[in-house]
């Protein structure tokens, strides 16, 4: 009988090759650029990546070869704070590194935070780029948002897993192999594939959004335009996100604290902005003030300056360069004498688009 | 432990092997291990949870069949059944509110935190055929321990049924499990039905009703009749498609579990529907509720009919949750199922003149957007968006609708059509049927591409999280 089992068995994985080598086509080709060690992680732009596991990586191995002693976390909408840009307002001479992931959570931003305090990282300066979103109940499924296992403890298996299955998913492989063949991007990727050019510093992770600033200078009233839609309508009255910070947030927001005292960081809380200008909730602005002292922390969200240009944005959320350097004028008082300019690369023209819009 | 997982595939698969390899003796108590730690995934609590009222049950069924005081046994049981599930599941709706009444603090609802509730819809009901079985003497208590075990924690129903009867599952239980090819074969070849129907098409549906449901007032008019159509068919393939896991599983073991869905979309009349939808828990219902009613108030002839009626599908609705709903979900189809009594001589009589294929087609649309329309009692987190809802079906022209992605729902709709085909074949058209399951199993070569086909198309539908609706229950 056991004969015949075995036998079966052998017939039954033989029917299951071809999905075993869907999986070794994963592990060989590796599209998500998740398994092997990379010097550009710029390959494959097309390909929506994990940046936390990219940032991650990027400064592990980085790590042996540059000095960093100064961080910027928060999720994609702390790119606009380049490196380039914060090194005029803080005082170093090491490398500044952006560390980032898609969709942040403060759960990301504290193991991050723990995971250099405990590797021996100097936290000079840090600045904490936050948004309500940050808030929400912490869930590590989504392969785009799931955290390093090396920096947050969790399965290497559930993150290679969700990564197996995205690489097979159907809507993924097809467009792929139709943009491969055609060099081309269709409507249906969207979602799927990411558009457009844009890479990362290899050594600060600095993002360079070229794409979108080449599309903004060639003719940024079109820019604005063509992406009318997913700019939010705006009542003009008060309104306020829901209470966020629970008492685990409270816990782990302390525990920054006491990694910054101990290591002395100079540090910034920089509430980020949305066109939305829907405020952040007060209760949990103060809680953050308690804990990080009032002088450092900074909300820019709600109707103001800073949420009410949409030529200041490049999406509902995502503003530019040159507004995040006017925060970081507030943030860090920067004296007159050190002679900011405000890189216009990326500002394109404000009047014309809001007449148009 | 969430079943559409590739882990959940690979543990199956090890797990038929090694139960094959080892000697019969050791067989059930293997399917216990793994049952134990299915549960275990849940919550250890539960596991203790369910071994205790597994005792209980067990004990209080062999002293309802000795004792003397067999009677009071069996009410003691039966109390006992009913208290823990309105403990656990129906609290915040049936308990608390008194509490505030009172303006006391307790709340008795945190028991589910502490025990987390899942399955235990299903396994109550199972342990209280079981003593009823008993009580009536058309079982004999099992004398097995292990065996009555693994009848209430048996992983593959564990979590949404079938809702098994005592005297067919244990039954298998007493006899020696071959190892058979074709069983593993065909157990496979169920489950990965099964598999397709909840990742490929449930899934994608309940994009739409999930939708719909988060923001009933953003969808309005010909939306709601959209979402008529489709949440049975999401329900349906989910269900069914956990079912077919289940019974696929299970065949693979060696064990046979009750049907549970028989092309219920062809009945012409909702009697018809509880006969082919959700077969275990209607027939359940039926024989220890209806049965037993309209027995003991046989005196009120067609009055008990009514009230058994009534009152069998009232507990049924409320089985599915502790809210009005659920209540209005039963009573509707107790309603309907009055009417079609009544009206029968009638409803025949006029639709004599219609063909027959017209009437019969007619009849199964009606029962469709029956049960459809029910469902939104089904899926309504409250009375008011029922109440919403219904007001937009009166408005098909509201043009007021939500933001809705129409790829997964045509992609859901798509392979929903062709398994809907297929069963319109199979129960309208025999001959073709019969055709096509010559040209079926004559063509090896057709039958791997297939199963290739639908396996690539789970494979690529695997990703994210997937619970099943029954699953709550």
């Amino acid at each position: 009988m056991k004969a015949y089992l075995i036998k079966y068995y052998v017939r039954l994985l033989l029917f299951l090759t071809p999905f075993v080598i869907c999986f070794l086509a994963y592990v060989i080709i590796d599209p998500f650029m998740v398994i092997y060690q990379y010097d550009d992680f710029n390959k494959r732009s097309y390909i929506g990546k994990n940046r936390d596991y990219i940032s991650t990586e990027m400064l592990m191995s980085n790590s042996q070869k540059y000095t960093y002693d100064s961080f910027i976390l928060g999720s994609s909408t702390a790119l606009s704070f380049a490196p380039s840009i914060w090194k005029d307002f803080i005082d170093t001479d090491n490398n500044v590194y952006t560390f980032d992931a898609s969709g942040e959570n403060i759960v990301g931003i504290w193991s991050k935070i723990k995971y250099l305090h405990s590797n021996g990282y100097q936290l000079r300066n840090v600045l904490l780029v936050l948004e309500n979103n940050d808030f929400v109940p912490f869930v590590n499924d989504v392969p785009i948002f799931m955290k390093h296992t090396g920096v947050y403890p969790s399965s290497r298996f559930a993150f290679h897993y969700a990564f197996f299955l995205s690489s097979v998913e159907l809507k993924f492989v097809t467009a792929v192999a139709v943009h491969l063949v055609s060099g081309r991007f269709y409507p249906f990727m969207n979602d799927i594939l990411v558009p457009g050019s844009y890479n990362y510093d290899p050594i600060t992770n600095e993002f360079y959004n070229t794409g979108l600033w080449d599309a903004i200078k060639k003719d940024s009233v079109r820019f604005y335009v063509e992406r009318a839609s997913i700019f939010p309508l705006r009542t003009g009255e008060y309104a306020e996100d829901n209470r966020s910070i629970s008492d685990q947030h409270r816990v782990m927001l302390e525990e920054i604290k006491n990694i910054f005292d101990d290591q002395g960081t100079s540090y910034r809380i920089l509430i980020s902005p949305a066109l939305k200008q829907v405020s952040f909730n007060k209760d949990d602005l103060s809680i953050l003030k308690n804990i990080f002292r009032e002088e450092y922390v900074f909300d820019f969200t709600g109707i103001n300056e800073f949420t009410e240009s949409i030529a200041d944005y490049t999406d509902a959320t995502h503003f530019k360069r040159g507004l995040a350097k006017r925060m970081l004028k507030i943030v860090y008082f920067q004296p007159e004498d050190k002679n900011i300019f405000i890189d216009i690369v990326d500002q394109g023209p404000i009047e014309p688009v809001r007449e148009v819009l | 432990m969430e079943i559409t997982t590739l882990y959940y595939i690979i543990i199956v698969i090890v797990s038929v092997f090694v139960f094959y390899l080892i000697k019969d003796k050791y067989r059930l108590g293997f399917l216990i291990l793994l049952s134990c730690a299915f549960i275990a995934t849940y919550s250890p609590r539960l596991l203790l949870y369910v071994l205790i009222y597994a005792a209980f049950n067990f004990f209080i069924a062999k002293e309802i069949s000795t004792s003397t005081y067999g009677r009071t046994f069996y009410r003691i049981g039966i109390f006992v059944n009913l208290t823990q599930l309105i403990l656990l599941r129906y609290a915040s709706f049936a308990i608390d509110p008194f509490f505030r009444l009172l303006n006391c603090e307790t709340r008795i609802a945190v028991l589910s935190d502490f025990i987390i509730p899942i399955g235990i819809s299903y396994f109550t009901l199972q342990g209280i055929g079981y003593l009823i079985n008993v009580r009536m003497k058309w079982e004999k208590p099992e004398g097995n321990f292990p065996d009555f075990f693994l009848y209430i924690i048996f992983a593959p129903k564990f979590i949404s049924g079938p809702i098994e009867r005592s005297n067919h599952f244990l039954t298998q239980l007493k006899n020696a499990r071959v190892f058979d090819s074709k069983n593993v074969s065909t157990g496979l070849r169920i489950a990965l039905v099964g598999f397709f129907k909840k990742v490929v098409i449930a899934n994608h549906l309940g994009t739409a009703v999930t939708a719909f449901y988060s923001n009933p007032d953003l969808f309005g008019g010909a939306y709601v009749w959209l979402l008529i159509i489709l949440q049975p068919l999401y329900l349906y393939f989910d269900f069914s498609g956990y079912t077919d896991i289940a019974i696929g599983v299970s065949k693979m073991f060696g064990i046979d579990l009750l049907p549970n869905f028989n092309r219920p979309f062809l009945s012409g009349n909702v009697s018809t529907f509880w006969k082919r939808f959700h077969i275990s828990l209607a027939s359940w219902f039926n024989d220890y509720v209806f049965k037993q009613t309209s027995f003991k108030l046989r005196k009120w002839r067609q009055g008990s009919t009514i009230i058994s009626l009534l009152l069998t599908w009232g507990l049924f609705g409320i089985w599915h949750g502790a809210g009005w709903n659920f209540m209005f979900l039963g009573l509707l189809q107790a309603l309907a199922i009055i009417y079609e009594f009544y009206t029968k001589r009638a409803r025949m009589k006029f639709f004599s003149c219609w063909p027959g294929g017209l009437r019969l087609h007619f009849a199964r649309l009606v029962t469709f957007l029956f049960y459809g329309f029910s469902l939104t009692f089904f899926f309504s987190p409250d009375m008011e968006t029922t109440k919403l809802l219904v007001s937009s079906l009166f408005q098909p022209m509201n043009t007021m609708h939500g933001e809705l992605r129409a790829g997964p729902i045509l992609f859901g709709l798509a392979f929903a059509g062709i398994m809907m085909a297929g069963e319109i074949v199979k129960e309208d058209y025999n001959n073709i049927f019969y055709k096509v399951e010559l040209i079926w199993s004559r063509h090896k070569l057709l039958r791997l591409s297939v199963y290739y086909i639908l396996g690539f198309l789970i494979l690529s539908q695997l990703g994210g999280t997937s619970v099943f609706v029954y699953q709550m229950f």
